[in-house]
């Protein structure tokens, strides 16, 4: 795999079940059944898209592991043909199809304490998206998802370049040499397995 | 510089961890904790809690992520997801660990090197470093959904620019070290099972010497503290920290 992998989608928008425009800074949840795909539109371009995914069935453990999904397929960024690994070493989902190329999953999502870190301790710059979301799960009684279980998640659309000697530009999006904010790419995601066990 | 003091009288605990074993123990504030790749084999995956609240815990991406880098080594600090410094790596002989590598499971370890069980093989039984992490966690009331990214010292895992992973078999060497120096009370779970890349085709991981030493005060010239500009703002949210006891 060369880390860098676009396939179209042969799959038709205007026959999707379901639609929905996420504005910046705001969660979403849902729940996707096996067999589902679920494509995520970057419609203005330079968006990241924060995601965690949980089995339906055993959120509180079992869940998307960014390294279980790097040590699978043996290559640092996410593309079309890499399956989305759980923590139980489960295939959770595929990436199907990607007109972006590369997508981030050691970046970590923002926090209110590692924005104090990363950029002031006198500002609390983070919109929380992840952990309210999170949130948004635990006002319901069959889920339970704490905190400390949003442990590790994808970036979709972000490029973190990581170089052979170390050191990786987690300060990049996709933004290289002669490259322009590039609107609407699509990213599909097949939910393998909304059962998955170890 | 601001080297814990190595000379025999200042050893306040010693312990030794052969491999595919497992160890646990809070490194309270202001002792450091050196491991001693012994032989130039071992690999010690490591996790660490707040044993004060068990949910704080080191984050792989935010101790990356704030530091620019993919690598840990002497300068970089630990990072919890609450922003705070766990452990700094005050010295470091190996130059480079790990921690986007993860933990073998126990159908690697049969793939690799086939079945040694207890029934057979008794203590020389192969054990892979999930379960051998999940033993220790249930000690704490820790389990499966408290396993996270993990460090893995002594290990070097890079990417090429095509983001293959790799990883190096000549990495480490006879008596390379690496001292951490807890900057917070810190519950810090260890094992020694074989990396999950590394190509070697028998279970033989490395035994790993662990000593605990008192730390000098850190001092406003202390290299972790000056290594990143993000790593002061982490060590001043965990001074805030431990003044609450």
């Amino acid at each position: 795999m060369s880390g860098i992998n676009l396939v179209e989608s042969p799959l038709d928008p205007a026959k999707a079940v379901y639609r929905e425009v996420v504005p910046a800074g705001e969660p979403w949840l849902h729940t996707l059944r096996e067999g589902q795909t679920l494509r995520i539109l970057d419609l203005e371009g330079n968006q990241a898209v924060d995601t965690l995914f949980y089995s339906l069935e055993r959120p509180t453990v079992e869940r998307y592991s960014a390294i279980d999904t790097l040590a699978a397929q043996g290559n640092v960024y996410l593309t079309a043909g890499t399956q989305l690994m759980s923590n139980e070493g489960n295939v959770m989902l595929t990436i199907t199809a990607d007109t972006c190329g590369r997508h981030d999953t050691l970046g970590g999502a923002c926090a209110t304490e590692s924005n104090t870190v990363r950029y002031d301790l006198e500002k609390r710059p983070c919109t929380p998206v992840v952990t309210a979301s999170c949130s948004r799960w635990r006002g319901e009684p069959e889920f339970g998802i704490a905190s400390a279980t949003s442990a590790s998640n994808i970036n979709f659309f972000m490029n973190v370049p990581v170089t052979g000697d170390g050191r990786p530009d987690l300060r990049g999006r996709d933004l290289g040499a002669g490259q322009v904010r590039r609107a609407a790419r699509r990213t599909d995601v097949w939910c393998w397995s909304r059962t998955a066990r170890s | 510089m601001n080297q814990p003091d190595t000379t025999p009288g200042a050893v306040v605990h010693g312990d030794a961890v052969p491999g595919g074993r497992y160890w646990s123990m809070v490194i309270r504030r202001g002792f450091t904790l050196r491991l001693v790749d012994r032989d130039g084999k071992a690999n010690v995956s490591m996790l660490l809690y707040n044993p004060q609240n068990l949910l704080e815990r080191y984050n792989m991406a935010d101790t990356l992520k704030g530091q620019h880098t993919s690598k840990l080594t002497r300068g970089n600090m630990l990072y919890s997801d609450m922003g705070r410094v766990m452990l700094s790596i005050v010295e470091d002989t190996a130059g480079w660990h790990d921690t986007i590598g993860g933990i073998t499971r126990d159908a690697d370890i049969v793939r690799r090197y086939g079945e040694h069980r207890y029934q057979q093989y008794r203590n020389d039984f192969y054990r892979s470093g999930r379960e051998l992490f999940l033993i220790e966690l249930a000690k704490w009331g820790l389990g499966k959904r408290d396993l996270v990214a993990n460090l893995n010292f002594f290990s070097k895992v890079y990417a090429g620019a095509d983001g293959v992973l790799h990883f190096d078999p000549e990495h480490s060497r006879p008596g390379a070290h690496v001292d951490l120096r807890a900057e917070m009370d810190t519950l810090v779970v260890l094992n020694t099972a074989p990396h999950p890349m590394d190509p070697s085709p028998a279970y033989a991981p490395g035994t790993v010497d662990l000593l605990i030493y008192r730390s000098p005060p850190v001092t406003d010239d202390d290299y972790c503290l000056n290594f990143r500009p993000e790593n002061a703002r982490a060590w001043a949210n965990t001074a805030i920290h431990n003044c609450q006891g």
